[in-house]
């Protein structure tokens, strides 16, 4: 046993030697010291006349500047060349293991993503997990505008992440998630965010807004919602949602408990899209002079779902419009036919798409 | 025998020249009459005269003067014998009373026992000589170890004289398979060592190998316990002790009932036990006082100081210089941040870090006992904070240069820490030329290396080597209570 133990132990030691002349593996001893590296926290990719990268970088130059950030920006015939040559313009050697958001240009964007996203999955150290955004204009402007403020690129767009799972208006996006999509061929909802200038003087600082959902299809821009249709979009979706409707005399906090696709037919046909929508109806606040209770969550409550059936018959009209399967029928109809039904027109077509209430009031804030 | 001055090599020979030539007075003096200890004299009683000898200082004056000499003076039978024949024969009948007294005919036995602390008695005529016991040099008490310290448990620990050492071995184990053997080793210092074993349970080829490897060793006069230490190991420059030592009796009386075989010796308060294996080394005495699952949690955080102590300087290494991506976001602009402006490599200052650290445990152990602590303590604050303000090393380097140095004094055997100490360096080096690849080269090498080590018989890695995943439940990363052990 030792004797056996002892030979393999030595094959092993042998083939790890062995490894080493091996080519590419050249590379991996190349010492790329800490404290020599930038991390790059957020990409910028932009398509006009070939390929653009901006990098913004949280850049060490001196013990104090912790969150000092720099912008580089380079271009080539592709992202690759791009790459390089940005790694040629900075001092320090780019690590691009950090990075957790990337922005793609709406105009970059409208020529497809499909070549971005295997850039991007094309290197080991990206993570999967970070998050993808198209942006007004180009990206190298709106990191240009962000970095300029000296704000943490990640801090504000986690920011703004957070701030719209609140809200309600979107749910970012994976790469994870486009990868798939891209590879389903199924339809991609990517958020839209634009810069705005707050404030006034020197006290000006540049925010982020979403502005709704670009969706996706084939990696190509095919429509664009504003940010209530992208909340009606929302509601039907199913990662965790709740929002805020104002109507008249109250705000209405309401929050999706569940979602449940019906499929009704005609004989062999599918004629109409049924969606079973549970609500949770809460008063989030009451106007000044309003008296407030039960008694107004009853009243404003069949306005507010009156709202939202009208942003979801937007949204309808204009998924029917783009020929886009942004709500995952085609899936709802695979798990309900138990994968023999796999093709279903889109929502246009003539297929109707409705949607049902069920609405619960809970007035425990009990707000007068 | 006018030769008085004689070269190292000299003596060597003069000792190994010396035949058993009937033991004579006159050629007694004529070795040991050079040194002011050696007392020499006669006695006589009736019509005999006999010469007595013995070294000042060795022997217990006062049972030499009542017990023996007295009996010459007294007893009519000695005083009325004629001849010296007739008084070596009332020897030889016990007319001399004394608990441990024997008949020699040979020179070098009579003075073989005259420097081992014996008094002896030569009658010229009949060319024989009676040696008796009376060892009464001053001795140390049993004191509690100071090098290995006790929570519970016994504190006998060993002292010089050997047959001290051996009573206390006996007073533990009174059982009669109990073997205590002497061997000599040195051929100018004649130490005495004793090989302390269970003829039940040792193995009989392992019991033979070691008497023939301590006999067989080329030690002159043992005069550190390294000598013998080396003695006893089977590589010559092994980096990882093979050869485990104790202050304490009862870890020494505990691993010769597990089969083991110890060897104590003479004029040192220190036991070896060999073959030894890493999973020895990485028990504490104090892990079956202890109750069982305080004793394994305490045994599972030992082996990964073991693991911390060998591996974190160089992980950071390769992490550091090579894969700096799997560090996370913060970790790594933390590092990034207090590295900022250091005018060395993480390589250089890992390593000067780990050689400073040296240095203090080294200086540590030089100065004299309250003070060497006080310094290394205030010298470590010191030195770790004015390198950082200096910019010598950074922060991250000496947190991880003072962790990997307390999981080293985790370890309850200092020979190993030591050597793990070592070899440290190494993996240091792999990782500063690899990275994590190198790393994995040097960790592989390493247990390559401790693979191939065994002691008679014994593989360093035992069980993990030799042994199913089973047996590392088995006393060794697990303790199992005793109700859950099998006989």
């Amino acid at each position: 046993m030792q004797k056996k133990l002892k030979r393999i132990l030595a094959l092993c030691l042998c083939a790890l030697l062995a490894v080493i002349p091996l080519s590419g593996v050249k590379e991996s001893f190349a010492v790329q010291n800490i404290e020599k590296s930038a991390m790059v926290k957020s990409i910028g990719f932009d398509r006009e006349n070939g390929a653009q990268l901006s990098f913004v970088t949280s850049v060490i130059n001196d013990s104090s500047a912790f969150h000092k950030q720099s912008l580089i920006s380079a271009a080539g015939e592709n992202f690759s060349q791009a790459e390089q040559q940005a790694q040629i313009l900075a001092d320090k050697y780019l690590t691009f293991s950090y990075a957790k958001h990337y922005l793609i240009g709406l105009p970059s964007a409208e020529r497809g993503i499909a070549s971005i996203v295997d850039y991007l999955l094309s290197s080991p150290v990206v993570q999967l997990s970070s998050y993808l955004y198209l942006c007004e204009g180009a990206a190298k402007q709106m990191l240009e505008s962000i970095s300029r403020d000296s704000i943490s690129t990640n801090e504000v767009l986690t920011n703004l992440n957070l701030a719209g799972k609140e809200e309600g208006y979107y749910n970012p996006v994976s790469l994870l998630e486009c990868a798939r999509a891209l590879e389903e061929g199924t339809c991609l909802a990517l958020p839209v965010i634009g810069a705005k200038e707050e404030g006034e003087n020197t006290a000006k600082k540049t925010v982020l807004v979403f502005k709704g959902y670009a969706l996706l299809q084939g990696g190509r821009v095919c429509a664009r919602l504003n940010r209530e249709q992208s909340r009606a979009m929302n509601l039907l979706g199913e990662k965790p949602m709740k929002t805020v409707v104002s109507c008249k005399g109250a705000d209405l906090a309401i929050k999706r408990e569940h979602c449940r696709v019906e499929f009704v037919r005609q004989g062999a046909q599918i004629a109409r899209v049924r969606f079973h929508l549970t609500l949770r109806e809460s008063l989030a606040a009451v106007q000044s002079g309003a008296a407030g209770g039960e008694a107004l969550l009853r009243e404003t409550a069949p306005q507010a779902e009156q709202i939202l059936l009208e942003q979801l018959q937007e949204l309808f009209t204009l998924l029917e419009r783009a020929k886009a399967d942004a709500l995952g029928l085609q899936r709802a109809l695979e798990i309900e036919s138990g994968g023999k039904e796999r093709q279903l027109q889109p929502v246009a077509g003539g297929i109707k798409a409705e949607v049902e209430f069920s609405a619960r009031e809970d007035n425990h804030f009990n707000l007068q | 025998m006018d030769e008085y001055w004689l070269s190292e090599e000299q003596n060597i020979r003069y000792n190994k020249t010396i035949e058993p030539v009937p033991v004579q007075g006159k050629l007694i003096r004529a070795y040991l009459e050079q040194s002011d200890d050696f007392v020499a004299s006669a006695i006589s009683f009736g019509a005999v005269s006999a010469d007595i000898f013995c070294i000042d200082g060795l022997v217990k004056d006062s049972v030499v003067d009542e017990n023996i000499l007295s009996a010459f003076n007294e007893m009519e039978q000695f005083q009325k014998c004629r001849s010296e024949a007739q008084a070596v024969k009332l020897m030889e009948q016990g007319f001399v009373h004394h608990a441990s007294v024997k008949k020699v005919g040979s020179l070098s036995a009579a003075i073989e026992a005259i420097l081992s602390a014996n008094f002896v008695i030569v009658f010229n005529a009949c060319r024989c000589a009676f040696v008796f016991d009376v060892k009464g040099f001053n001795a140390r008490s049993i004191e509690e170890p100071e090098s290995e310290s006790v929570i519970k448990g016994s504190r006998d620990g060993f002292t010089e004289p050997i047959r001290l050492n051996t009573a206390i071995v006996r007073r533990h184990i009174r059982s009669h398979a109990l073997v205590i053997k002497q061997v000599e080793i040195g051929t100018v210092s004649k130490t005495t060592l004793a090989m302390v074993y269970m003829k039940n349970i040792a193995r009989a080829q392992q019991v033979q190998a070691v008497e023939q490897r301590l006999k067989a060793s080329s030690i002159t006069a043992l005069t550190s316990l390294g000598q013998l230490e080396k003695a006893l190991s089977a590589a010559q420059y092994s980096t990882v002790p093979t050869v485990m030592h104790t202050e304490r009796a009862d870890k020494l009386c505990a691993n010769v009932l597990g089969g083991r075989i110890a060897v104590l010796a003479d004029g040192y308060p220190v036991g070896f036990i060999v073959p030894a294996n890493l999973a020895m080394f990485m028990q504490a005495p104090e892990d079956y006082a202890a109750a069982p699952i305080y004793a394994n949690f305490v045994r599972i955080i030992r082996y990964l100081c073991l693991a911390v102590n060998l591996l974190l300087p160089a992980l950071y290494i390769a992490v550091a210089n090579f894969s700096c991506e799997i560090l996370p976001d913060k970790l790594a602009q933390s590092i990034m941040q207090a590295k900022f402006g250091m005018p060395f490599s993480t390589f250089t200052e890992v390593v000067l870090m780990l050689v400073a650290f040296e240095i203090l445990i080294e200086s540590g152990l030089r100065l004299p006992g309250g003070v060497g602590q006080a310094v290394s303590i205030v010298s470590g604050l010191i030195v770790g904070d004015a390198a950082v303000s200096a910019k010598l090393a950074s922060p991250a380097v000496v947190m991880l240069t003072a962790i990997a140095g307390i999981t080293s004094f985790v370890l309850p055997y200092q020979s190993l820490a030591n050597s793990l100490r070592a070899i440290r360096f190494g993996l240091v080096l792999a990782a500063a030329a690899g990275g994590l690849f190198g790393l994995a080269v040097g960790i592989t090498a390493v247990i390559f290396y401790f693979n191939s080590i065994e002691n008679f018989g014994l593989p360093f890695l035992t069980p993990f080597s030799t042994g199913g995943f089973a047996s590392w439940w088995q006393d060794t990363v697990i303790r199992r209570s005793r109700r859950a052990k099998k006989t």
